[in-house]
Parts: structure tokens; C-alpha cells; sequence
């Protein structure tokens, strides 16, 4: 089995995620250099300057996806009922903090902390800075797809 | 031992995301995403488990 987390997004929906993500144009340029062995940001740097230098494709889709391939029955824990509604709520709602997010869940906020972060590393949100010391939890995944392992093998996908 | 293998197609070329603290996102070159995947199932079958580093010469 194999899940994919998608997200669909246009160039300049790119462009304002990446200056999210990293404070600036700058600050990733920085960083980027501070950092060589960071192949993502890396790519993100080359990607950012592309896209800003063609002002006309702001318009365009971009596809990214990020792929799990579950090596044990402990990986399938990211579908609790807890996470699954964690994710549903942040379609939908926008929350200043983590805590914030946790009180609307009636959830520990170092339970919640730890799904987030878990998505985070699966790129399947972003936890932005906020006043202080708050992050704000930001949805970036729109489709999670299961595919069953040999997916490729079923006519229905051949004929897609 | 990792629970999972992430990979990250985000740039077009797809990377490999290893577990915790064992570096950084590696590009796999020239492999589509099913031979990834039996790559990572045969490994993880024949060691059960994932050596990491092994797995990845064998995605290299």
C-alpha cells in the first residue's frame, strides 16, 4: 500500500509558500547557503528564481505529491480517528496556534503538537510563525490517495 | 527502525526522505515510483526490516 498526500497549487500560490516557509527570498538564499546539503531548499531556491523571473506563468498548476510506503502496521497510525479530524478541521478553519487548534479538538496540545509535527515531516502542513512564540497551522495537502500496492495492475487504472 | 519510507516528488525528480537524523532528502535517479516501491518492499521482506543506508544503494 502506498499513501500520497497531493497538493495542487499555482505558481504564485509556490512563490507565497515558499517565502512562508522561510521568511524571505533572502532568508532562503541564506539558508540555502548555510545549508548545501539541503537538496529541497536547495531546489526551492532554483525553482523560486525560475518562476520569479517568468511573471507569466504565475497562473499555472503545479502537482507535488509526497508518497508513504508503510514497511510496518505502525506507520497506518497516521489515519487515527484523532488525525484524520485534525486534518478535516484544518481544511475548513483557520487557527492562530497549536493551542488554539486544540482547544476547538478538546485535545492535549502536546498531542496535538506531535500530529502536527508528524504531518510537517510529511509535508502534509506547515507550521508557520506567528506573534511570539505561536505557530499556525496551515494545510497544504488537498487529496491523500490509498494506492493498494500493485495498483498498476488493475485495469482501471490502465485505462486512466 | 523507520515505520515508513517517505518519498517526495515535490521538484519533479524524486527524493528519498531518510528517518530521523540521518541526514538529508537524497535524489533517486532514474526510477520510476513502482520499482521504488518494489525496491523497498524486497528490502524490507528479505531484512525484516530497513537498514537505511543499505536500501539506499540499492535505490542508487
Amino acid at each position: 500500500m502506498i499513501i500520497r498526500f497531493e497538493q495542487s497549487l499555482t505558481v504564485a500560490g509556490f512563490l507565497a509558500e515558499v517565502k512562508r516557509h522561510y521568511g524571505s527570498e533572502e532568508e532562503l538564499r541564506r539558508y540555502s547557503k548555510r545549508k548545501p546539503k539541503d537538496i529541497l531548499a536547495a531546489e526551492d531556491l532554483e525553482d523560486f528564481e525560475y518562476y520569479s523571473k517568468h511573471p507569466e506563468m504565475q497562473f499555472e498548476k503545479i502537482r507535488r505529491a509526497v508518497s508513504v510506503i508503510p514497511v510496518n502496521e505502525q506507520a497506518l497510525s497516521i489515519f487515527s480517528p484523532e488525525r484524520l479530524r485534525l486534518l478535516d478541521v484544518l481544511s475548513s478553519k483557520q487557527f492562530e496556534s497549536i493551542r488554539q487548534l486544540a482547544g476547538f479538538l478538546k485535545r492535549d496540545v502536546h498531542n496535538v503538537h506531535e500530529d502536527l509535527k508528524r504531518f510537517q515531516a510529511l509535508r502534509v502542513l506547515e507550521l508557520e510563525r506567528g506573534p511570539g512564540n505561536s505557530r499556525i497551522p496551515r494545510l497544504l495537502a488537498q487529496y491523500i490517495t490509498i494506492l493498494p500496492t500493485h495498483w498498476e495492475k488493475l485495469e482501471a487504472f490502465k485505462e486512466g | 527502525m523507520p515505520q515508513e519510507i517517505i518519498i517526495d516528488n515535490r521538484h519533479g525528480t524524486p527524493h528519498i526522505h531518510p528517518p530521523k537524523k540521518q541526514g538529508d532528502p537524497i535524489p533517486i535517479r532514474a526510477k520510476s515510483f513502482e520499482e521504488v516501491r518494489d525496491i523497498v518492499y524486497r528490502h524490507a521482506e528479505r531484512n525484516r526490516d530497513v537498514v537505511y543506508r543499505e536500501l539506499l544503494e540499492e535505490l542508487r
